[in-house]
């Protein structure tokens, strides 16, 4: 029975010191514009240099022909895959100096995916459908995330420290100036917001406005 | 003979090695529209004393699927009706049946990559009116580019060919054949992105050929003293005499658009049409509300 109860305090005592050593801190984060209004699809992330990974997880799917999701983040090294669950074919490609790439015309799964190993922003579209367009934010941490329609993010599993977070967006007004805050990490919660000011940039025009068609 | 034309542009078209290789049936088309239109001088009299407006109801749809040749060129084969109906003057009551075939090539890959695009429809107008049926056959090339995020121009030249009916002989030197008509379009368009859910629309048309008249028979002398009339008729919609014109003409257009989703939205549109013959002036404005879905 004695030595029941010692297991059993072991394995209670380990639980909680594994607990307590892997516990992160997380930062809540807002983003609003000049307005106050909030903002989806901004990208924010630790500025640190990890090594690249090579991971290949990470899906930009095509369905109803729309990009989703509009953004993604990933760490340099990754490599992204570009399902087409759309019953029509695509011609995805970008011309950025990140990564320029072109997927010819092609239907569900094309061979293989393609490898971000430079940091910066991927503007990407479809060829046959003008209003297809999406980003790729390709950094070098693995400690990221992406705001909601609320314009609220949350990073996790951070230890204490200092930290410098930034945040990116597609229509911040310099798309290549990255606003960044320090901010120290301990066990409390932190709060961060970011004012993103907004610069107006649209899709190609979708919605029909006549039965005559004309052009795209 | 001409929906014939038509269909052996098509299988050639199809037919071409580029077609064969690559070639793949991709998405569908079908598109409706419902519209409200009221329309001032629907008669496009020359006489301010004798206009007559009316509202009309329209149900446009069309149907088809587009074909893709390769990563710049596409085709698309339609099939296309509209049903419209006057409030006050049914005699103007009309169904249409058309076929479209269009093939559109973009010169390389990006988004500001210009476009060819050519045309060629054929169709039918069945009018309660029998003289105003007409069968319809044109033709149409389209350049268009985006030139930045919000801003889109477009410029296009397009060849119509109506055959009417021959109706009641009125003047005994002239003919009768009024609703046969040859005219040219040469249009420019301009589609700005205010928002991202509102665009604003511009055209401007400049048409030369034939177009049509009519005025009550206490007018027509004057008419027929000052301009070169090429036909002239009865006329049973507005109860005078309808004629025809050789002259040129500016139409004015402007709408605005708001988008409910990525398939539908909702339009104004207003257009003011501006033709000159020889001395008379010819004006007609029309305000439309339209909402739109695309499959």
């Amino acid at each position: 029975m004695k030595i029941f109860q010692f297991s059993a305090w072991c394995f209670i005592s380990m639980f909680l010191i594994v607990s307590w050593l892997s516990h992160g801190n997380t930062i809540k984060v807002s983003v609003v514009d000049d307005e106050k209004k909030p903002v989806e699809f901004a990208v924010i992330y630790i500025k640190e240099s990890l090594p690249k990974v090579s991971d290949n997880s990470v899906i930009i799917d095509q369905v109803d022909k729309e990009f989703i999701p509009y953004v993604t983040v990933v760490q340099r090294g990754s490599a992204i895959n570009f399902p087409n669950n759309d019953e029509i074919r695509h011609q995805v490609y970008s011309f950025s100096k990140t990564k320029q790439f072109e997927l010819p015309l092609y239907s569900g799964n094309p061979s293989s995916p393609v490898v971000f190993d430079k940091n910066g922003v991927v503007a990407m579209a479809c060829n046959i459908h003008d209003w297809m367009k999406a980003y790729i934010y390709v950094v070098d941490t693995n400690k990221f995330t992406i705001s909601d329609k609320a314009g609220h993010a949350v990073l996790t599993n951070l230890a204490k420290g200092e930290y410098e977070v930034a945040v990116w967006h597609p229509k911040a007004k310099d798309s290549e100036q990255i606003n960044a805050q320090q901010i120290n990490i301990n066990d409390e919660e932190q709060e961060l917001v970011f004012t993103v000011a907004q610069k107006k940039q649209f899709k190609a025009w979708r919605s029909p406005k006549s039965v005559r068609r004309r052009g795209y | 003979m001409k929906f014939f034309f038509v269909v052996v542009v098509m299988i050639v078209t199809l037919s071409t090695p580029t077609a064969a290789e690559q070639g793949e049936w991709v998405e569908w088309i079908a598109d409706a529209q419902l519209s409200y239109t009221a329309i001032d001088n629907l008669n496009l009299s020359a006489f301010s004393d004798d206009t007559h407006s009316d509202e009309r109801l329209a149900l446009s749809g069309v149907v088809g699927r587009f074909y893709q040749l390769d990563g710049f060129t596409r085709m698309n084969f339609i099939i296309e009706f509209d049903v419209e109906r006057y409030q006050e003057f049914n005699a103007m009551d009309n169904r249409q049946l058309g076929a479209n075939f269009g093939i559109r090539h973009k010169f390389g890959l990006g988004f500001y990559q210009p476009y060819l695009q050519f045309n060629v429809n054929y169709g039918h107008k069945e009018v309660e009116w029998d003289a105003n049926s007409i069968d319809i056959v044109f033709s149409t090339l389209e350049l268009g580019q985006h030139i930045n995020n919000q801003l889109s121009l477009a410029a296009s030249v397009d060849f119509t060919s109506t055959d009417g009916e021959e109706w009641t002989v009125i003047v005994p030197e002239l003919s009768s054949e009024v609703f046969d008509q040859n005219f040219i379009h040469l249009s420019l368009f301009a589609d700005y992105i205010l928002s991202e859910n509102w665009l604003l629309s511009g055209s401007y048309v400049r048409r030369w050929g034939d177009f049509q008249s009519s005025c009550s028979k206490e007018n027509v002398a004057t008419v027929l003293e000052v301009e070169q009339v090429k036909a002239i008729t009865s006329d049973r919609v507005f109860g005078g005499c309808v004629y025809k014109l050789d002259g040129s003409s500016n139409i004015y257009s402007a709408s605005l658009s708001y988008s409910l989703s990525s398939h539908s939205g909702v339009n104004f549109v207003m257009e003011h049409y501006q033709g000159k013959a020889d001395v008379l002036d010819y004006h007609r404005t029309s305000y439309s509300l339209s909402f739109n879905y695309r499959y």
